[in-house]
């Protein structure tokens, strides 16, 4: 892990990029969590905003968040009794939900592009800090009579995360962008035991880039080809 | 001059040596005590070998002592006593001290007639062995047959312990054999009460208690 944010780095403070336009791009999806050995894989709704503040080639810096709501999570628990009126064991719905919240930065290579300059995919790398709120919730729970065995409970991590991006850009401002994750960089080492773990989300996104600056050089370049094409006819 | 530059080596070695010595030789242990978030005086339900055992007596939380440093919780006795009746009987006993923190937020006032530990006597088989007890797994004993033993000290004058007797209701909601050293670890339900003065509720334990330490 360590070695991996190294490179990472060196690649941030390093590597040029080709990129020109500054842009503001929004994205949702589907995501996936790969780390978790849950019962009941989290799956979350993701919402990406990437910016790009500057248009310059030799300055591919972006920042980006990413908030992921979580739509799944459950597990069932056993809850038990002494009460003999009661049956001693009943099983309850666990529902774990976490929350994760990004903030990265990183450089965007450009690693195809198509004539027009209309299809671009690009290869991104970011380092950031990432917090994961767990809420744990038992549906149901008499908490009078029974006890809950190993119950889980709330947690909040927050620690550093690599992420890796492909990010295809079609029809001028369309977005799809492919993004995984690593799992924070110190896991949750705690001397109680969690039935879940850090979530390392991989995510599939669509969405739109709003461009609201351009280089020069792409100025230029889109002068020259207005003006060769003037010139054919 | 030279010896004294000697002396200063030696010590600097003998200080590293026991630097070395600490760092490998003093593992803290932990209390393993965690906090109930719906019900403060008593540590959660758990099957994870924590050695630790809550239960209120009158209402005030009781848990087991912390060892040490290197020792943590202070670890139960399992033993089969032999009776010369039918059936002999199979004790689990700990001591007790005032859960301190909890005690005092809920403004507990110290006094004497204090317990320093809790016997819980079911009766098994005169064959009963180690496979048996992994066979209590989800089983409950109730009152009908359990006993609980109570011991009570006066820590005013005069000074005087006492071992008080009643009935409890034992459930080893999980019994599993542990996998990283030959171990049992036994986690349940208990509560009890010796007539109407002593009455012990909502006990947890969970305990991982060495096969070596068995006597059967």
């Amino acid at each position: 892990m360590a070695k991996l944010l190294t490179v990472l780095t060196c690649c941030v403070l390093f590597s040029l990029s080709v990129t020109a336009q500054s842009y503001l791009s929004l994205s949702t999806g589907i995501s996936k969590d790969v780390n978790s050995n849950y019962n009941e894989t989290f799956y979350h709704i993701p919402l990406t905003l990437q910016w790009k503040p500057f248009y310059s080639h030799y300055n591919p810096l972006f920042f980006e968040v990413n908030y992921a709501l979580p739509i799944s999570g459950n597990e069932t628990a056993t809850a038990y009794t002494l009460n003999p009126s009661l049956p001693p064991a009943v099983n309850l719905q666990e529902q774990v939900r976490p929350y994760v919240f990004t903030a990265s930065i990183g450089m965007d290579w450009r690693i195809y592009t198509d004539r027009a300059r209309k299809d671009v995919l690009y290869l991104n790398f970011l380092t950031g800090v990432c917090n994961q709120t767990f809420t744990v919730k038992y549906k149901n729970y008499d908490k009078t009579n029974y006890e809950v065995l190993n119950p889980d409970v709330n947690s909040d991590l927050t620690n550093i995360v690599a992420i890796g991006e492909i990010v295809y850009k079609f029809h001028n401002n369309m977005i799809a962008m492919f993004r995984a994750q690593t799992p924070l960089l110190n896991e949750y080492n705690g001397p109680y035991t969690l039935s879940y773990k850090d979530v390392a989300p991989l995510q599939l996104t669509f969405g739109y880039s709003f461009y609201y600056n351009k280089s020069k050089t792409d100025i230029k370049k889109s002068k020259r080809r207005r003006y060769e094409r003037y010139k054919r006819y | 001059m030279k010896d004294i530059k000697d002396i200063n080596k030696y010590s600097v070695y003998a200080i590293a040596a026991l630097l070395i010595f600490c760092v490998t030789g003093c593992i803290k242990e932990p209390r393993n005590y965690y906090a109930d978030e719906d019900d403060p005086g008593l540590s959660r339900l758990t099957s994870h070998g924590y050695n630790v055992v809550t239960n209120y007596i009158n209402g005030v939380p009781y848990v087991n002592p912390y060892a040490g440093y290197n020792y943590g919780n202070q670890i139960p006795t399992l033993s089969k006593i032999t009776t010369s009746s039918t059936y002999d009987t199979l004790s689990l006993s700990w001591n007790v001290e005032l859960n301190n923190t909890a005690a005092d937020n809920a403004g507990y006032v110290y006094n004497s007639g204090n317990y320093n530990s809790i016997s819980l006597l079911m009766p098994i088989p005169k064959n009963f062995s180690r496979t048996d007890l992994l066979s209590l797994n989800g089983q409950s004993f109730s009152s009908n047959t359990d006993a609980v033993w109570v011991n009570a000290y006066h820590d005013t004058p005069p000074y005087y312990d006492t071992t008080l007797t009643g009935v409890a209701n034992i459930y080893f909601v999980s019994v599993y054999p542990s996998e990283s050293s030959p171990s049992i670890v036994l986690s349940g339900l208990f509560n009890g009460n010796i007539g109407d003065s002593v009455l012990l509720t909502k006990g947890r334990f969970d305990f991982v208690i060495p096969v070596d330490n068995l006597n059967f």
